[in-house]
């Protein structure tokens, strides 16, 4: 396996930069049910793009433009959100 | 169940009526049932206030910690009852809001269900209304917010979309009234089966939340157009700023500052007219009126130096500062300020081992903190919801205020130059909610590390679009719905207090007043802390309303040292810091230093609840154990705080 399909494989949306796009693949297996469900109904399904806004002080949430409006995460789920750079 | 042929039974209006008593719905004076159901923040209060006016009623759902509200509204002669049901994201959620809102439109045999959606998040929105149309046919769309989306630029094919979805869409912009009536016309269409509606319908079972959200998609990419200027782009470079990590906090503080500076600078003026009118002028023209007509000693004692002057404090020290600092924070929440707090505090919540929309919660405590433990049912996760419930105290309510204003006003404002008073009374009532929000936090970390242990549960947070506020429509209902309802309670309580407080200052034993034995005996512990006799006796009698904490203070303070406080012709001004004022003599008549107003102060900030928020408690957590915990963790903490600052104070000044 080379480097670089590991990086892209392994891609989160924690480490998408501020202001760059990205596409959703998957979430992860270990959020919990209703955490799933939540980030599944405010539209963070596959094949979704996300736009990454501002962050706050202190590594707290990030924002995220998601299908119109705009959502804070914590990064402990950002980095559960597997996700691919759009050009 | 919603998949099979309505049976006779079902149609039959008797089983109906029974359907919808289930749901705590009365059968009655209307003729349609109607449900509004939509996404958080799309503007759904409103356009439930616009379309039922003042005739509505809240309460809960039948055993839920749920808060619903219904109402009526009338046209063409025909009567609808509108059953708000709680914001979803979706139907196939786990909340407990969701729940009841997925539960309602199933089973609670509506006539129509009024999907209310952001017209200028109309992505999202779409994709709950397609949920909305599999479960219930007869639907109505209102397209909120069109004239945000206007000023966004946007135009939105209304008809396109109405002929997609197989159900009438009504743009309408309800803080302006706009649409309303074609939107009523549209609802009584559909409800008395006039227009048949062809709802779109979603398919299948596998990935469908994804399909929702692809159709919505495609709907609002075919639909949704931008043809003019953006005007709302300073809402991006706001949003910046207010949640950029370098001035994100400062203009927090700022924010914060200014509110309670324009309330402690605004208050002075009215609450002294106020005191000169009510105070100098009415009691004595009252007991005179009194003793004219043969009124008894003791009557004249009860009704006028005891209800009257308890009710009159209340009114010139609660009122100007509540009917400037509710309307202020009404601004803010409208504007859409408050998820930005919470935004920004959250990483310290999250280490406190806390949730992020606690910040939130606590805002709401801001105004009552009995209001704030019912919006902790925002926090779905029971942990840090009790966490969110135990720590709400430590958040200054509207009854506090007035306490800490009028305290740092007359004490701390006294202590500088006359042109710094207002900005030093500012600062340190800033510095003690700035102290609570550190308590906040301490505790918060305390109890998620010993009682309440475990992990911080992840969150999302939507920040909604600015909303420019109809100011004048804010203020009105913030004086009513807030300033009057609070003034309304603490009269209620004042009132039967001063009594309490007259009778216990004049019948006595061994020649001894009771309120003469019970603040003897309380003034050792109460200078051990900084405080005395009556200030503790004061915060018993107080338990029912904080509001009415200095009112009493002042009354007994009076009934012990007999100081008068009628006949200051002319020089009433309630904040005055100099000796012409009502306050700082009374007060320094009954042995008050600097240390026992900023102990007061921090007591203020940590004691019991007042007995309306201990009832929440109970209510929302079911459980005496964590009701007895809320009422005695910050009482220890506040005798603790202001017995460390007594005995630092002593040995230093």
């Amino acid at each position: 396996m080379s480097k670089d399909s590991t990086t892209t494989a392994s891609m989160t949306l924690a480490d998408v930069a501020p202001m760059k796009k990205a596409r959703i693949r998957a979430l992860q297996d270990d959020f919990a049910p209703y955490e799933r469900q939540r980030l599944i109904d405010l539209g963070a399904v596959p094949g979704t793009e996300v736009q990454v806004r501002g962050a706050a002080a202190f590594g707290g949430l990030r924002a995220y433009g998601l299908r119109g409006a705009i959502i804070g995460l914590r990064q402990q789920q950002a980095q559960r959100i597997l996700v691919e750079e759009v050009a | 169940m919603s998949h099979c042929p309505p049976s006779a039974c079902q149609s039959c209006p008797a089983h109906q009526a029974a359907e919808a008593a289930g749901f705590g719905i009365k059968e009655g004076d209307w003729d349609y049932l109607v449900a509004l159901a939509g996404n958080p923040n799309t503007g759904k209060s409103t356009v439930f206030n616009a379309l039922t006016g003042l005739r509505q009623h809240t309460g809960n759902w039948p055993g839920k910690t749920v808060s619903r509200a219904e109402g009526l509204f009338r046209q063409d002669g025909q009567r609808f009852k509108l059953v708000d049901l709680p914001g979803a994201y979706s139907l196939l959620g786990v909340s407990r809001d969701e729940g009841v809102t997925a539960d309602f439109l199933e089973h609670g045999n509506a006539d129509v269900a009024l999907v209310v959606l952001d017209a200028t998040v109309l992505e999202r929105n779409l994709a709950f209304l397609l949920q909305v149309l599999n479960r219930m046919p007869r639907c109505v769309v209102a397209l909120n917010l069109m004239d945000e989306a206007r000023a966004r630029g946007l135009s939105i094919d209304a008809r396109g979309l109405s002929r997609d979805l197989g159900v009438p869409v009504v743009p309408i912009a309800a803080r302006r009234g706009e649409g309303l009536k074609s939107l009523k016309e549209a609802v009584l269409e559909v409800a008395s089966g006039r227009l048949e509606c062809h709802p779109l319908q979603i398919a299948g079972e596998e990935e469908i939340a994804q399909r929702y959200h692809e159709e919505a998609s495609r709907l609002a990419q075919k639909h949704v157009q931008a043809v003019g200027k953006d005007q709302r782009r300073w809402q991006d470079r706001l949003d910046y700023w207010l949640t950029h990590p370098a001035t994100g906090f400062p203009l927090m503080a700022l924010i914060m500052a200014g509110v309670l500076w324009l309330t402690i600078e605004g208050a002075n003026v009215p609450s002294g007219m106020l005191a000169e009118l009510l105070i100098d002028k009415l009691h004595p023209w009252l007991q005179q009126a009194f003793a004219a007509l043969g009124s008894p000693a003791w009557l004249t004692g009860v009704v006028v130096d005891g209800a009257y002057l308890t009710l009159a404090w209340v009114v010139s020290v609660m009122l100007p500062p509540m009917a400037i600092f509710f309307p202020l924070f009404t601004l803010l929440e409208d504007f859409g300020y408050l998820p930005r707090v919470a935004f920004n505090l959250d990483p310290l919540f999250q280490r406190s081992g806390a949730h992020g929309k606690q910040a939130l919660t606590m805002a709401m405590g801001y105004g009552c903190n009995a209001a704030g433990v019912i919006a902790t049912r925002i926090i779905e996760s029971p942990r840090e919801r009790l966490i969110a419930i135990l720590t709400n105290n430590f958040a200054l309510c509207n009854g506090r205020w007035p306490t800490q204003i009028l305290i740092a006003s007359v004490f701390l404002g006294g202590l500088v130059a006359p042109a710094y008073a207002g900005l030093t009374a500012t600062a340190a009532v800033f510095g003690v909610a700035g102290l609570g929000v550190l308590l906040t936090f301490i505790s918060s970390w305390v109890l998620s590390r010993t009682l309440l242990k475990g992990e911080a549960a992840a969150f999302s947070l939507e920040l909604p679009p600015f909303r420019p506020p109809n100011v004048l429509r804010t203020l009105y209902t913030s004086l009513i719905d807030r300033t009057l309802f609070v003034l309304w309670r603490a009269m209620v309580f004042a009132a039967p207090a001063g009594i309490v407080i007259w009778l216990i200052a004049n019948v006595g034993i061994e020649g001894q007043s009771l309120a003469a034995w019970a603040v003897h005996g309380l003034d050792p512990v109460g200078t051990l802390v900084g405080l005395n006799g009556v200030i503790l006796l004061a915060y018993v009698i107080a338990i029912p309303a904080n509001e009415i904490v200095i009112p009493t203070v002042l009354m007994l303070t009076v009934q012990m040292t007999g100081h008068a406080v009628s006949g200051y012709a002319g020089s009433g001004v309630l904040f005055e810091t100099g000796d012409a004022g009502v306050l700082l003599p009374l007060l320094h008549a009954g042995g008050w230093t600097t240390l026992t107003a900023v102990c007061l102060m921090l007591f203020s900030l940590c004691h019991n609840p007042c007995s309306t928020t201990l009832y929440t408690i109970y209510k929302e957590t079911g459980s005496v154990k964590w009701t007895t915990w809320a009422a005695v963790m910050p009482t220890v903490l506040g005798f603790m705080l202001c017995g460390l600052l007594a005995l630092g104070w002593r040995l230093t000044v």
